[in-house]
């Protein structure tokens, strides 16, 4: 299960490797501090809506032998449970927090590559935090390298710091001493 | 419209270029569910205005986009087992991102044709440069260029092996080399685009 987050988090982050949620992190960079009911909502959506959607995937569509339709039916309950929060934040917060796309990704990617209703969860829950954990680097990148706007220069850094940090983070797992590689 | 299109093309290359190898094969097979999807899109935009529910918008459209992501998952594990093995979840990061395109560009239309003509001249210019960029990547990594076929991808080899040439190739095949090109390209594509902007400017006071 320890391996299960490191996995997730670390090894094989699903921000770095599907590219899931690369622009939406290069955004919410530049104002963390207005993104953080997004941010707030997206962990309570992604988690109660891979639960939801693991259970009914597990007890009804695997019975059925219709276990392909999961992402129909998630799609179905991430946009209940979507609508829910954000009309609860809208009517106490009054700010606007929605945000589909990377949500609905984590949920799928949960209930797709798990095997029990904990691993699930882990794994939703390991996808969001690798998500939280690439926005403090962009923002630390950002501020040494003094990219204040949002120019194509500036993207471009940010870019190349990105990629620099996935092979940072992808570089142990190489055989580097393969002779095709060098 | 610069900022737009500029957030468009990102979007896309980060869902296209990013989380699959870089074979043409699979570049031919993602492009078409891409064209198709936005496609759906725009003709399901344009029933839901005719059948006056465009509240129902922001529900309805996802809806349609992942059903046809099944579907051609669907038909791919019946045509090609092995290549809807490799590229299992890539349909959905494609319909994820073509609902994201189609919101940007189309705010209200009720013809069927002018909504048709925004989306697809879009997508089928962001089609020829990832094709581009799939052809390049597969012949600096592995020298081939590969077709689907139904036992996988078919290759064609088109360089000889030399070991210079493809040890620097292999790095643009990896993640790390996505993202490099994806930066360089919108580095280069956001200067044409000012220079173009101030060739129109120089002209239009030239006219005056």
């Amino acid at each position: 299960m320890f391996a299960d987050i490191i996995f997730y988090i670390i090894v094989s982050s699903t921000v770095m490797i599907y590219g899931a949620g690369l622009n939406r992190a290069v955004v919410f960079s530049y104002s963390p501090h207005q993104s953080m009911f997004k941010l707030l909502k997206m962990f309570l959506v992604v988690i109660t809506a891979s639960t939801l959607s693991y259970l009914v995937s597990a007890k009804f569509l695997m019975i059925a032998d219709l276990s392909e339709l999961y992402p129909f039916t998630s799609l179905l309950i991430f946009m209940i449970i979507s609508s829910f929060i954000e009309s609860i934040i809208r009517i106490t917060a009054k700010i606007s927090a929605s945000e589909f796309a990377i949500s609905y990704l984590f949920v799928l990617i949960g209930t797709g590559e798990s095997t029990s209703l904990t691993e699930c969860l882990l794994i939703s829950s390991s996808c969001i935090l690798s998500f939280f954990m690439l926005i403090p680097f962009i923002i630390a990148i950002r501020y040494r390298s003094s990219v204040r706007q949002k120019n194509s220069k500036d993207f471009f850094l940010i870019y190349i710091s990105i990629a620099i940090i996935i092979i940072i983070t992808l570089a142990w797992n190489v055989s580097w001493l393969n002779p095709k590689v060098f | 419209m610069k900022t737009n299109s500029r957030l468009i093309f990102l979007a896309l290359s980060t869902a296209i270029l990013i989380p699959f190898p870089g074979r043409l094969g699979y570049g031919i097979i993602l492009l078409l569910a891409l064209n198709l999807m936005t496609l759906i899109a725009a003709a399901s935009r344009v029933l839901i205005v005719k059948i006056s529910l465009k509240e129902l918008q922001h529900v309805i459209v996802p809806v349609m986009l992942i059903t046809s992501a099944l579907v051609f998952r669907n038909l791919l594990v019946m045509i090609s087992p092995v290549i809807a093995l490799t590229l299992s979840f890539g349909f959905f990061l494609t319909a994820v991102s073509s609902f994201f395109v189609s919101s940007f560009f189309i705010p209200d239309m009720e013809n069927f044709s002018s909504e048709l003509k925004t989306g697809i001249k879009s997508t089928l210019v962001f089609s020829a440069y990832a094709l581009f960029i799939f052809a390049f990547r597969d012949i600096a990594g592995y020298g081939t260029l590969t077709v689907p076929s139904t036992e996988g991808l078919r290759s064609v080899l088109i360089l000889q092996e030399s070991r210079g040439f493809t040890s620097l190739g292999l790095f643009f095949n990896t993640i790390p080399g996505a993202i490099v090109i994806i930066a360089v390209t919108q580095v280069i594509y956001s200067i044409i685009l000012d220079n173009y902007r101030k060739i129109d400017i120089e002209e239009s006071a030239d006219v005056r």
